[in-house]
Parts: structure tokens; sequence; C-alpha cells
């Protein structure tokens, strides 16, 4: 599904990631976990097309194609989708409005036709209720005066809404209450299936320990530098980073 | 003054064309005096229109006092009925234009009125009377409505280059009697560009609880010189509700004069400025609480594209002894393209006490972080600043959704609501 190979991303001249190499299958969950500015939201950035990250080497493939050459809104219509760490609110613009005008442009893109006003209403409504949000907040501005979980779960019912075939979820667990992280697991396990993948990118094992993810990373100075699977994240709950430091190796 | 007495000509004219059964309810010197005193001089002069509406208006009034009285008057107009294809007058359904004469006081005239509206639904365009003059074009409206119209009252002020001018000048009066009701639509528009020097003056006044919704879309096409004033006083519980929607003329320049004279009137204006290429457009806002217990509320948006420049000053003016006012000013300029310039400027002027009075005004570029956030939602560039451009206009968006002027704005800007 997507591919990195010796990738190397600056922000303003400062390197970023190092000949960051990553690869996730068709079907797979993985986590990225790692300790503050170590380059996980960078990755996020990178794979969604943000103009501020300049990559200076290396290649992504994804599906097949090479993602660079893709502008941000087409990587979008091609299916991946990023979850924002800190979601962005815009008053005027209605929650349903932009849901739907994202979900039309995605389809017109691929050459299907426009969803209609009632298919969207149901489609819509019934996504929020899979994550217990309330309905209200469809018809409210979008994340205008949305708290931190109510932000997050909506980035989730863009999710739902949109069926993307990658998902990269950049801390979604940040600030959440139980029941708020409850609801986003449910809405990626909702979702997870043989034909999609998820990157999680996260500091708490403990959406790890609801979603149960196929691959752990942990990601220090712009590398990955060790791999497991979802136990992994329990070890570095207990020991931290700080024994991973001049361990490179991966298991 | 020369102008005006061919018009008082051209007035009795039209009265022994199309007479309507009148009754000798005169207030007009009442009227005359209530406006006078509610109207600063300066308001009447204008170095720019050399207009001095006051003597004339005396001088008319005192000759007609004693006649019959008509009540709503267009003056010089010729009927005409064709078709364009201007998208924002397409969308009328029905254009009040050039009536020689009408009254609305009693119900034999009303029903005149309506069957005469009826009869003319569809197009139609006024022009001003080509023999009158090559240079200058002077006309007007009066409007002393005693009791409430039964649907919107549209006036359309058209420029195109078959106005043998480069020079015209409207003046309008209007009055509401005490409760009346009126939904007012003003359409200043035009086709071609034209090269020519258009100014509105209008003069309003609301009687105790009269209620004026007032739509006004200026369109007009490039060359034209737009200049307006309007002065408007209200008193006890009169209510004015004003939408301003301006997209063309290449120069446009309006000074208002608000006067909350009465206990518990309120004024609200939301103003949408749109320019482009290099256009200019300044708007001088006064609202002047002089009552106690008086509200007003002001909303600005002016969106600038190329090397156009935009220019709102809002002040708010609060009497001493003005208690209990609550007064909001709000101003957003978006800067479309690097070389666009914005001002906007709330002030306030507060010599009284116990008052509320907001005030908040920005400019700036689109969100770059919005435009980032919906990009990657799969929304293309122009969309997404299509949508953030909708999301400051929602905000002076009129108040009735069923209006008109809402539904064209909203297909303009291409609002698509679930």
């Amino acid at each position: 599904m997507l591919t990195l190979h010796n990738v190397s991303v600056n922000i303003d001249d400062t390197p970023i990631l190092n000949e960051f190499n990553l690869e996730v299958p068709q079907g797979e969950v993985h986590a990225i976990m790692g300790p503050n500015g170590s380059g996980k939201s960078t990755l996020s950035r990178v794979l969604m097309g943000d103009e501020c990250y300049q990559v200076t080497q290396g290649a992504i493939m994804y599906q097949g194609e090479d993602l660079m050459a893709l502008s941000p809104e087409a990587r979008a219509h091609q299916g991946l989708f990023l979850g924002f760490q800190y979601p962005v609110a815009i008053p005027g613009v209605n929650n349903m409005t932009f849901l739907k005008t994202a979900l039309n442009a995605k389809r017109k893109a691929l050459g299907q036709s426009e969803c209609d006003a009632m298919s969207f209403m149901q489609l819509a409504e019934s996504a929020a209720q899979t994550i217990g949000m309330d309905l209200a907040f469809l018809k409210r501005d979008f994340n205008t005066d949305f708290s931190g979980g109510e932000k997050k779960r909506n980035e989730i019912l863009q999710m739902l809404v949109l069926e993307p075939k990658l998902v990269i979820l950049d801390e979604i667990d940040s600030g959440l209450d139980i029941d708020a992280l409850q609801a986003v697991a449910l809405g990626i396990n909702a979702l997870r299936d043989a034909g999609r993948s998820f990157i999680l990118i996260t500091h708490y094992p403990r959406l790890l320990e609801l979603v149960q993810p196929d691959r752990v990373h942990v990601m220090m100075s712009g590398q990955i530098v060790m791999s497991g699977d979802y136990t992994l994240a329990n070890t570095l709950e207990e020991k931290g980073y700080g024994w991973l430091a001049s361990n490179t190796v991966e298991s | 003054m020369v102008g005006w007495l061919q018009i008082q000509l051209s007035l009795k004219m039209n009265v022994m064309d199309k007479v309507l059964p009148q009754q000798m309810e005169s207030n007009w010197p009442e009227w005359f005096e209530h406006l006078k005193a509610s109207w600063p001089s300066q308001a009447y002069s204008s170095e720019s229109t050399q207009l001095n509406i006051q003597p004339e208006c005396e001088a008319w009034l005192a000759e007609h006092q004693s006649d019959e009285i008509y009540r709503i008057v267009w003056i010089n107009g010729v009927l005409n009925v064709s078709c364009s294809s201007w998208p924002v007058l397409n969308e009328l359904d029905q254009v009040i234009t050039t009536l020689p004469s009408y009254c609305m006081r009693s119900n034999e005239q009303t029903a005149w009125l309506k069957a005469y509206l009826e009869e003319r639904s569809g197009w139609v365009q006024w022009l001003p009377n080509r023999a009158e003059s090559l240079l200058n074009i002077s006309d007007g409206i009066c409007i002393d409505l005693l009791r409430p119209l039964d649907r919107p009252l549209h006036l359309i002020h058209w420029v195109d280059e078959s106005i043998p001018s480069n020079h015209m000048t409207l003046q309008h009066m209007i009055r509401l009697g005490e409760g009346v009701s009126l939904d007012l639509c003003q359409w200043s528009v035009g086709s071609n560009p034209v090269s020519a020097e258009f100014n509105v003056d209008s003069h309003i006044c609301l009687a105790e609880k009269a209620h004026l919704n007032i739509s006004t879309i200026q369109q007009l096409p490039e060359g034209v010189t737009l200049r307006g004033l309007e002065t408007m006083c209200l008193d006890a519980h009169a209510q004015c509700q004003a939408t301003y929607w301006g997209m063309g003329a290449s120069c446009f320049e309006q000074h208002t004069d608000i006067r909350l004279r009465g206990l518990h009137s309120h004024y609200a204006l939301r103003e949408l400025i749109d320019l482009n290429g290099t256009q200019c457009q300044h708007h001088h806002v006064h609202v002047h609480h002089q009552a106690e217990s008086t509200d007003s509320q002001q909303t600005f948006c002016v969106l600038g594209q190329d090397r156009s420049k935009g220019q709102v000053l809002s002040r708010v003016i609060v009497d001493e002894g003005a208690f209990n006012i609550d007064s909001k000013q709000s101003a957003r300029g978006m800067l479309l393209s690097p070389g666009a310039q914005i001002e906007v400027s709330p002030e306030l002027e507060i010599y009284a006490d116990a008052v509320q009075c907001q005030h908040g005004a920005s400019v700036g570029a689109l969100d770059a972080d919005a435009l980032r956030y919906l990009t990657a939602r799969g929304i293309s560039l122009d969309q997404a600043q299509q949508l953030l451009i909708q999301a400051l206009i929602r905000n002076v968006l009129p108040d009735q959704p069923n209006s008109k002027m809402h539904a064209l704005m909203m297909k303009y800007y291409e609002f698509d609501e679930v």
C-alpha cells in the first residue's frame, strides 16, 4: 500500500526526516511512537503533501504510484486521509456543507455521481451514530466552539464518511477522555478491513490496546529505530525511550 | 433651480395624463418640516453634485400644498420594456419604475397599483427622458407611505450607453408613516462599460414604529463613478434593517448618516463590498444615537481582488444623555490578491455613561491553515477559497432568508447548503 524509501525531509533547511524507511502493507494497522520532535507529525504532513516541507531525497510510493507527483487534493481523492493533531476551526462553514463538499469532490474526481442531499444526510448521521456523536454537531459551524475531544470525533466522522484507503491519524488520542477514546477506537475498528491500511501516530498505548495494531514502530531523530508487535507499546510505557537512544537495532 | 422647474412642469403633465382619485389629506408641510428638522443642512450639499435640495423642495411644496397630492411620483420618466442578459435583473419578477403617479392612501388606489404591477410583471426598464438634457439629468422619487405595501417595492437605477448623459442625479425622499412597514429594494445596475457620473441622494424618515427593510444592490458597469448620500431619521420604536451589496462601478463613494432620535429605535446594516480590477469604494457611515435605549448593529465585509481599494469608516456617536445604548460594529476585510488594499476603521465617540458599544475590525488574507486542511480533504484550492469567502459573507447575508437579495447572494456566491 505505502512504501517510503530513504526519504529525507527538511523544514527551512533543518533536516527532520533522515533517510526514513517504512512499508505499510494493505490491510495492516501500523502504529508509530516516539519522543517529541522525532518527526512523527512531519511524516504525516509529508504524506499529505504539505508544501511547507521539502523532500530532499527518497521515494514515496502509494499503491504503486509516485505519491510526490500528486497534489494534496489528488492524494485525498486517491484515498489518503490525515486525521490532524490540531484540526482547524472554520467559523461560517457548516460542518455538513464541508463534509458534503469533500465527499462530492472525491466522487467527482473518481468519475462517480455526486451524493444527493438526502443520501448524504443518511450517510453522515449513520457515521455519527457509529461513534456516538451528537447529531447537533453536524449542523454547527465546522469545529467552531468544539472541545478538543469533539474535534477529534469530527475527524473520525470524516474518516467514516470519506472511506479512505490509507488513514493516517496524528495523535488522534491526545486530550481525549475515556469515552471519546473508545469512540475513536470504535470508528477505527469499524473501518478496518483487508483493503484498508492505517498509520496511528501516538504517545500512549491505551489506544493501541483498543485497536491492536499489526506493527508498532519507534521513531527517533527522523528514523525508525525499532519495530515490533503491539506489546512493544507496553514496553515503551514501562521503560520510556531512553534505553533506545543508542540502540538502532531493529528487532 | 432651472432643472427643478422643469420637473414641476413634467409632473403636472403626468398628473393630467393619469389622474387617480385623490383625497385631500395633505400633510406635506408637516412632512417637510419634519424632514427639514432632521436633515443637517450640510447633508444637502455635495461639491461633486452641486445638490441643494432644500430650497427646491420648499418651492415645490409651497406651490403644491393646495393642489392634489400625489404621494409617489416618478419624474421625467418614460416607460420602456426591454430584455437584457444582465444576470441580476434577470432574477426579478417584477419591477416598479417610471410610474407617472400613483397613490396608496385609499383602497381604490391600492387596487389600481396592484393591478398595475401585475400587468407589468416581467421586464421594465427606466430611462430618463432624452429630450430633457444632454449633459445633466435630474430625477427622483418621493414615497410617502401611510399604509403598508403588501409586496416589496423595487427601484431600478439603470445606467448604460443609451443614456445621453454623463452626469445623472437622482434624489429620493422616503417617509414611512406611523407603524408602516416597507420592503424596499434598490438596484443600481448597468450592462456595458460607460463613462458616466451617477449621483444618488436618499433622505429617509421613519415615523414611530415604522419598519423599513431596505436592500441595495449596486452592480454598475466599469467606467461609472457613483456617489451616494443617504440620511435617515428614526423616531421612537422605528426599525431599519439595511443590506448593501456593492460589486461594480469603477469608483464608488457613499456617505450614510443615521439619526436614532426616538426611544428604542433600531438600525442594522449588513454590507458586502466585493471589489476587483482597479475598483475603489469608500463608505463612510455615521450612526448617531440621539435618544435613550436605541441600538445599532453594523457588519461590514470587504473582499478585495487585483489592485482594488476598499475603505469603510464607520463611526458611532452617542450623545450626552443618551443612556442605555447598545451598539455593535464589526468589519472584516479579506485580501484576495497581494495588490489589493482594504482599510476598515470602526470608531466610537461617546458622550454618555451606561452604554454598551462593541467594535472590532480585521483585515487579512485567507487562512492558510484552513486552506491546507480543506485541500487535504480533497477540496480543490479554488473551492476551498470559495468556502472561506462564503464563511465571511455569511455574516452579512440578509436577515430574511426568503428575500430576493438573500437568494441572489446565495446563488452568486454558489452557496451549497445541505
